[in-house]
């Protein structure tokens, strides 16, 4: 026997997947996150798996793991003491930020603070040397001030330094050079330079990234090794032991400490990558997703079953320009506080309970009325299968927590309850169809796909509001993030600058840039112990019109694993792609190629898809009172087992769905059926019933 | 019919959710780099008589100009306003449009046969004709050196582009493309809210949405009644100066504000400032107005939705022949300096009515342009807002390196510009001791330093700052000056004031800008010692500061700094 586990720490739980590769048998664990020492809930989740399946650590094929280590580092503050390199003369780029407030209540008030900068002006150096913006050395980089910088950094205590010049991403090689005098006289010290990191235009977004690497760098590599050797010492045997990356592939642990920023969004990215999966089983190509936990929703799109990448994200203030999920993060969860605004008006989060103490019905002390709250009262949570009765809930705290504030807004708890959902509803429905808008999508033309803890309990509700037709929950919603790791793909991404006309863009050169970023894509597929049956490399161009700043990747296509250079055809598909996107195009404009980027994809041991297990028994479970608006009242509403429904049942709505992580809605104009892999398919409209 | 409290709020975040999608939409289409880069544009829903219903604030000052925009095409076009048509404008004074290098784009929404509200835009121009590349000169004397005006004119009619216009606008700019992709862009912002706003009324009918316009305005109104309220009664006054107008360069300019406030009315007369003057410092009172209305939400709650109700509350009064309330055709390009004094002097006044917040002079405002031709023959405008730095605040520093108050443009990036434009980025930097000394320090400002890679060039400026400095608060002391000097540090060395037009600059000058620091507040003495320690440090204080302005024992400082770089 052998297994394939996924692993993903969240905030409040750690999760485990583990999958009998021969059998397609899926085993879950589920224990509380340890946010001081990470590597002992991954250990933990181990110990449980082992101690409640019949599943040998040893015989484990492939682990794959979502960390938050690099997250919290940031987030707290806690990462390395890193020195930054910058030309001579530029100290400003880092502390000036761009000179731009965020928007909303920041940009108005006067008592803003900039986001604080993760190594300091003492211990920025500025090192003599300059690279032109076609590649020209305008001036020769200067040793000794490398040498100087370094020597005194070293002194101060620095363990990790970022190095950041201009025009690095046409020529590297004075940041190269700077990292072997780096070498030479201070071994120990990590060096991030942003030509590796991050070789793109625009010099802020890609400094303020080398510097987040060279900050999360120790402390991602401390962890991962640790964890690494305790895995080893509990008798992990495979070599197949990945890192997910926020761009949604994995990469080989060891080569995934090199990259450590990539690793920003490493859990939700799983959750967005596990859709890909279901969209691939479902049929269904165009998907939102939406993964609603304790204090936040997670939301992307997935069109014709592709994941839409983001080169401009931010944690906690810190700009990244890594290649990322696009993932839009709001602050509504199912521990989300409501309260009565300055205004007048009813007001949900973006404050929340959290884990501690908790939305008022976990009677853990918490007397604020949440959207957890709301959905007991409405009857659509049950305090009786609170992570399927291991934990006992309250409804009268529930109630107790609402009515105070029903008082000041002066309706009873029931509207008011009703009301928390509606606003927490929109909020979410704002945040989905804007994720809709970037890629000029039309919710209509969408299925919805709804995970996390709290996600199934808001979902037919969202789709109302959003005007979508079908409703997707899959198999074990708690836990999809851990699921996710165990569907995708190692993944690499190069880049290479290379600005030029369409008109006078010469193919060959083309072919000659993208060679080089083959030859690095080979050296990594080499380490990865990639086939060439196992893997693919996938040419695009990212091209813009002239005067814009930003750009679309177009496919190029290959064959025998050497791109396809088409020009022609490629000019027009970018036309048409801009369209797609923006609504206009501008076809009497020659387009502008800016970068050649390759990206290399290797397929890992794929977790074979069982047939469901069906637990034996009666599928109702019972009946209790739930709140309907179209009814305008509660209606007796049959509640149901989710490990009961076989594939091909359908359930007509009222009903709920419960399952030991969450419980799923219907209202009354819905109704369900079982796919083949156990996933709710739920359809909003043309309710044929019977 | 009452809407209720939470269909209220639905609507209220999709109009703003729909606010943000056209934004998004403007900068990632935009072609100039002052938008695309710079992101000088905003966006906006409004209400049937042109009041603000939808927003999602970029740039603060934007939101007074679009009422007036909307007002103005009204009565211009009143009865003749059809679905598919888009009207363009940049007159500061038939549109209250905020100088003539802004462009507003309006796109009126129907449902059937009713006008319900206008989809909005207004977004810098890299050029609109005139005396200088990039149009707004520092020493125009009249409007019409101020680039072309376009009263409210349709660009589109019933869906088609109007070819005069079109043809017209590109034939008065040096850049016709830039400026037509960054329109196509506007209006296709437009016509996205169009779109959206018509889901959201089939969703919850119309008489709802229109009844939440007016039920969003009135709650925002009565909210800002009762706080004023709960203010002291009294009469509360402030000025501040600006340097000068560009043409007479030793006359600094007064702003001066009375609030008088009484029960839940508060008024702000502004009869005392300046009169008009000769060069384009002026600001039309609907742009003053919009200073009134951030400084209330900045005081009241920066959350606090600036709409329609927000304008119904404050009170105004102006003296017609100021600087604040200048008779047409007087020049108005470089009003924003003005619109940011006359802020602050709003924000001194009110330290009466709320003085738990007092806040110090700012390192100012202004743009940037170099224009003319590449070596390659072909014409470019380079645009560029940099950020100068906050006063200090009670309790924190202020911030370095940062768009302040209503302007909130972001710096282009180095890389953008020597790939676009003939020139050289030497030095961008954080100027040492530039930020007012004080128990908090005021934000430090940037040095940038431009070489010239092209034969021929013309250089704007529309800075401050460069005589009159940001003041301190408290026995915080003012902020560094500004500076404009071209080849400094040589023999033919030359400062220029801060707004002018048209100086001509050749290959090989070097022109460094320097941006002035914010103002300090509160004595230096209480500086706390960790603060003044991580200040030398950093180099954002000098040593030499530390100990003649601060007092702080030299051998002291010097062990301290010795311990930190691990020397024994």
């Amino acid at each position: 026997m052998s297994w394939l586990v996924g692993i993903d720490t969240g905030g409040t739980f750690t999760d485990l997947a583990a999958v009998d590769t021969e059998t397609g048998k899926i085993c879950t664990v589920k224990v509380p996150s340890i946010p001081a020492n990470p590597a002992q809930a991954v250990m933990n989740s181990i110990e449980q798996l082992v101690a409640e399946y019949p599943v040998s650590w040893s015989d484990t094929d492939l682990l794959a793991h979502g960390t938050t280590v690099a997250t919290n580092a940031i987030l707290e503050g806690k990462g390395a003491r890193a020195g930054l390199f910058i030309n001579r003369g530029l100290g400003a780029i880092y502390p000036m930020r761009a000179g731009m407030h965020p928007t909303g209540p920041d940009l108005i008030d006067p008592y803003y603070t900039k986001p604080p900068e993760l190594v300091s002006r003492a211990l920025t150096r500025e090192i003599r040397g300059r690279i032109g913006f076609d590649g020209q050395e305008l001036e020769p980089l200067e040793r000794e001030d490398v040498v100087r910088s370094a020597l005194e950094l070293k002194e101060q205590g620095v363990n990790s330094i970022a190095v950041c010049y201009l025009f690095s991403f046409v020529n590297p090689s004075h940041e190269q050079a700077t990292r072997e005098i780096i070498s030479e006289v201070f071994p120990q010290c990590r060096v991030s330079i942003s030509s590796d990191v991050l070789p793109v235009i625009r010099e802020y977004p890609r400094l303020s990234t080398t510097v987040l690497d060279a900050y999360v760098g120790p402390v991602v590599s401390e962890y991962l090794e640790e964890l690494a050797s305790r895995l080893g010492n509990a008798g992990l045997n495979t070599q197949r032991f990945y890192i997910m990356q926020s761009s949604g592939g994995l990469k080989r642990m060891s080569l995934a400490v090199r990259y450590p920023n990539e690793t920003l969004l490493s859990g939700p990215a799983a959750g967005v990558v596990f859709c890909q999966k279901l969209s691939e089983q479902s049929g269904f190509g165009n998907l939102l997703t939406f993964d609603m936990g304790g204090t936040s929703a997670d939301m992307s799109v997935l069109l014709d079953g592709e994941v839409e990448e983001t080169r401009e994200g931010s944690i906690a203030g810190q700009d990244l320009g890594t290649p990322m999920i696009q993932i839009r993060t709001i602050g509504s969860g199912g521990g989300s506080i409501a309260f009565l605004g300055k205004d007048g008006l009813l007001k949900v989060g973006p404050e929340s309970a959290g884990a501690v103490p908790g939305p008022a019905c976990y009677g853990r002390g918490g007397t604020l009325p949440t959207v957890t709250d709301a959905n007991v009262v409405l009857g659509y949570l049950s305090v009786d299968n609170f992570l399927g009765g291991r934990m006992a809930g309250n409804a009268d705290l529930a109630l107790k927590a609402l009515s105070g504030l029903s008082r000041e807004v002066r309706i009873d708890e029931v509207a008011l309850a009703q009301g928390i959902l509606k606003i927490v509803d929109t909020q979410m429905a704002v945040g989905l169809r804007m994720a809709l808008m970037e890629r000029g999508a039309d919710p209509r033309d969408f299925v919805l796909v709804a995970f996390g803890g709290s996600g199934p309990v808001h979902a037919v509700r969202l789709g109302r509001e959003l005007g979508i037709d079908k409703v997707l929950i899959p198999r074990f919603p708690g836990i999809a993030c851990s699921m996710g790791l165990l569907n995708t793909v190692v993944k690499y991404v190069y880049l290479q600058s290379f600005i030029t006309r369409f008109n006078s863009a010469d193919p060959s050169a083309i072919a000659e840039g993208f060679e080089e970023l083959r030859a690095k894509a080979m050296n990594d597929f080499r380490v990865e112990g990639l086939s060439n049956e196992s893997s693919e490399l996938a040419y695009q161009l990212d091209v813009r019109y002239p005067r814009q700043g930003y750009e679309l990747s177009v496919d190029l296509g290959s064959r025998d694993g050497l791109p396809i250079i088409d020009l022609e055809s490629t000019r027009e598909r970018f036309h048409s792609q801009h369209h797609g996107y923006y609504g206009s195009s501008a076809p009497d404009e020659e387009p502008e190629i800016v970068n050649l980027r390759l990206v290399l994809r290797g397929e890992l041991p794929q977790m074979k898809w069982s047939d469901p297990e069906v637990e034996p028994g009666d599928l109702l479970k019972g009946h209790r009172d739930a709140w309907f608006d179209s009814a305008g009242k509660y209606l007796s509403t049959p509640v149901y087992y989710r490990s009961r429904l076989a594939p091909g049942v359908q359930v007509d709505g009222p009903a709920i769905i419960e399952q030991t992580d969450s419980a799923t809605i219907l209202d009354p104009d819905s109704y369900l059926v079982v796919d083949n892999f156990g996933n709710l398919v739920i359809h909003l409209s043309g309710n044929v019933k019977g | 019919m009452a809407v209720d409290p939470i269909t209220s709020q639905v609507i209220q975040n999709r109009l703003s959710g729909i606010v943000q999608e056209m934004q998004n939409n403007i900068f990632r289409t935009g072609y100039s780099t002052i938008v695309r880069e710079s992101q000088d544009a905003s966006c906006m829903i409004l209400d049937s008589e042109g009041e603000v219903v939808g927003e999602h604030v970029i740039l603060p000052l934007h939101i007074a100009a679009l009422p007036e925009v909307v007002k103005a095409i009204k009565k211009v076009y009143s009865g003749r306003i059809f679905p598919g048509d888009a009207f363009i404008t940049n007159h500061p004074y038939v549109s209250g449009v905020t100088h003539s290098i802004d462009m507003a784009v309006v796109i009126p929404v129907f449902i059937g046969d009713a006008l319900i509200a206008y989809c909005a835009s207004i977004a810098h121009k890299s050029d609109l004709g005139g005396m200088v590349p990039g149009t707004g000169s520092g020493n125009a004397r009249e409007l019409f050196q101020e680039g072309i005006q376009y009263p409210p004119v349709k660009f589109m009619d019933q869906g088609k582009v109007v070819e005069e216009v079109e043809a017209i606008l590109r034939a008065n700019s040096r850049t016709p493309d830039v400026i037509m992709g960054d329109i196509r862009g506007q209006v296709g912002t437009g016509r996205l809210g169009e779109e959206r706003l018509k889901e959201v009324v089939s969703r919850y009918g119309l008489e709802v949405v229109l009844e939440t316009f007016s039920d969003l305005q009135l709650k925002v109104e009565r909210r800002v009644r009762s706080v004023i309220a709960s203010w002291n009664d009294g009469t509360f006054e402030a000025e501040t100066w600006v340097d000068n107008d560009g043409i007479q360069l030793d006359v600094p300019i007064k702003y001066h504000v009375r609030i008088e406030k009484s029960g839940e009315r508060i008024l702000f007369d502004f009869s005392e400032s300046a009169p008009q003057t000769l060069g384009p410092l002026n600001v039309r009172p609907p742009l003053v107005r919009g200073c009134c209305y951030y400084a209330m939400v900045a005081m009241i709650d920066p959350e606090l939705p600036n709409n329609g109700g927000l304008a119904r509350v404050i009170e105004t009064k102006f003296r017609h022949g100021s600087v604040l309330d200048p008779i047409y055709p007087a020049p108005t390009n470089t009003y924003m300096a003005s619109a940011t004094a006359v802020t602050e002097a709003v924000l001194q006044a009110m330290n009466g009515l709320v003085p738990e917040k007092k806040i110090a002079g700012m390192g100012g405002v202004g743009g940037m342009v170099i224009g003319g031709k590449r070596k390659d023959g072909s014409s470019y405008v380079q645009y560029e807002l940099i950020g100068a730095a906050y006063g200090a605040r009670n309790g924190k520093d202020g911030v370095s390196g940062v768009s302040v108050l209503l302007d909130n443009a972001k710096t282009a990036p180095i890389e953008v510009l020597e790939t676009e434009f003939p020139v050289r980025l030497r030095r961008f930097e954080l100027i040492t001791d530039s930020g007012g000394a004080g128990q908090y320090r005021g934000g430090l400002a940037v040095r940038r330093e431009y070489e010239i890679l092209t034969s021929k060039a013309q250089l704007t400026l529309r800075g401050g700052k460069h005589t009159e400095p940001a003041f301190g608060v408290d026995g915080g002391m003012p902020g560094r000056l500004g500076a404009c000097i071209i080849n400094p540090d040589s023999e033919g060395s030359r400062d220029l004031p801060s707004r002018f037009g048209g100086e001509e600059l050749k290959e090989g000058d070097v022109l460094r800008i320097e941006k002035a620091g914010g103002g300090g507040l509160g004595p230096l003495s209480e500086r706390a010692w960790e603060k003044l320690l991580g200040d030398v440090l950093d180099g954002y204080v000098s040593f030499q500061s530390a100990q003649s302005d601060y007092g702080a024992d030299p051998e002291k400082l010097k062990s301290a700094i010795a311990a930190w770089n691990g020397e024994e």
